[in-house]
């Protein structure tokens, strides 16, 4: 059983890092294709398409962020806390990435015809990056109180 | 990728259609670039995009494709366009075809069609028979363009009737878009528009060269026999 809590502890720990780089890789994924398929279709604003579709990737920085700062030695005491905040975490930054990346597809598909919408078009991505935000932000704040050892 | 992102890549590079298909503009991508573009569509969704141009394009059907013969046809294509999820455009505009032969008919006199023959598609085969001189069958609150339909019918309005068929349609497409998806079903939503903005646009120019025609014959006047 001590085993078990500890292994939990491990993920919960490499948790938020892992899972913010599956949302990334899902997201990033998502808008790359959709900037690809656009330059087809432009003569021109091609940079600003690639660098929409590499929005989702913060949630990784995120991630690696909460990872440093849970960091701690892995025991009994430690590992609840460990494995609620660092799992919950990682869950909020994958599903913000994926869906962000969703965002800037639709931003992308809808600009590359009308490019004085560009900026509006990327506000619901923006607004989907600032719950990604919060759940990096309280995951710190939370992630002081579990014990150090 | 999941199914609902499949085809970001394909959408994101067909080029924006109008929304209604009776602009000046010509289409913003021609037959063979759409072609090339569609290849991108895996084995099984180019097979349904097939049966769909085999159950909707007229070089597929002809004037002796009887109409038991044709719903043959949809029923040996309807599994796959329902697992693909795009059954339910085909219906509705089967469903609208359906209506405007009713129309037709009753206009030319015909009386009801008997109980059991096949002579159209839908759910409502049956409430339109058995309400033949209702007006509208009993099913314009259903469908509201069915009364200007008849109207343009009995003025002999063949123009108008096609254009408030062809505006019903895109109408009906632009409603079943979701702008949040980048499926199958949006590339065959997109195929059907661009279909609708080249019918419309190919009758133009089947109008203009009969008016070029027209006025030609009618400059040449008695020279025309010299030619």
């Amino acid at each position: 059983m001590e085993q078990l809590i500890i292994a939990l502890g491990w993920a919960g720990l490499y948790g938020p890092m892992a899972l913010g780089a599956i949302g990334s890789i899902i997201g990033c994924a998502i808008a790359g294709q959709a900037a690809i398929g656009a330059l087809l279709e432009t003569e021109s604003g091609h940079g600003r398409f690639i660098g929409l579709s590499a929005m989702p990737s913060s949630q990784s920085i995120y991630g690696i962020v909460v990872m440093f700062t849970l960091q701690r030695p892995v025991t009994v005491a430690t590992s609840p806390g460990l494995f609620s905040v660092g799992i919950l975490a990682g869950v909020a930054l994958l599903l913000s990435a994926v869906y962000q990346g969703s965002c800037c597809a639709s931003a992308i598909n809808s600009s590359k015809s009308k490019p004085e919408i560009f900026g509006l078009s990327i506000a619901p991505a923006a607004i989907v990056e600032g719950f990604g935000v919060f759940a990096f932000i309280f995951a710190l704040v939370i992630g002081g109180s579990i014990p150090a050892q | 990728m999941s199914t609902r992102h499949q085809y970001v890549d394909l959408l994101a590079s067909l080029p924006v259609l109008p929304v209604m298909p009776f602009g000046r503009e010509p289409l913003p991508i021609s037959a063979i670039r759409l072609e090339h573009r569609l290849e991108a569509l895996s084995a099984g969704h180019r097979d349904s995009l097939q049966k769909l141009e085999t159950l909707l394009d007229w070089q597929y059907l002809g004037l002796d494709v009887s109409t038991e013969a044709y719903l043959q046809r949809y029923r040996q294509a309807a599994p796959q366009l329902a697992e693909h999820g795009v059954n339910d455009l085909l219906v509705s505009m089967l469903e609208r075809h359906t209506l405007v032969t009713a129309l037709r008919r009753r206009r030319s006199g015909e009386p009801a069609p008997a109980f059991g023959e096949r002579w159209g598609f839908g759910p409502r085969l049956a409430h339109i028979s058995a309400h033949w001189h209702a007006p509208l069958f009993g099913v314009g609150a259903v469908f509201p363009w069915l009364s200007e339909a008849w109207e343009h019918l009995e003025q002999d309005r063949p123009r108008e009737l096609e254009r408030l068929l062809m505006e019903e349609c895109g109408r009906q497409l632009t409603r079943a878009r979701q702008y949040d998806r980048f499926d199958f079903r949006e590339v065959v939503i997109y195929w059907l528009r661009w279909r609708l903005i080249a019918a419309w646009q190919r009758y133009n120019a089947e109008a203009v060269e009969r008016r070029l025609q027209a006025d030609i014959e009618r400059g040449l006047g008695d020279y025309g026999a010299l030619f």
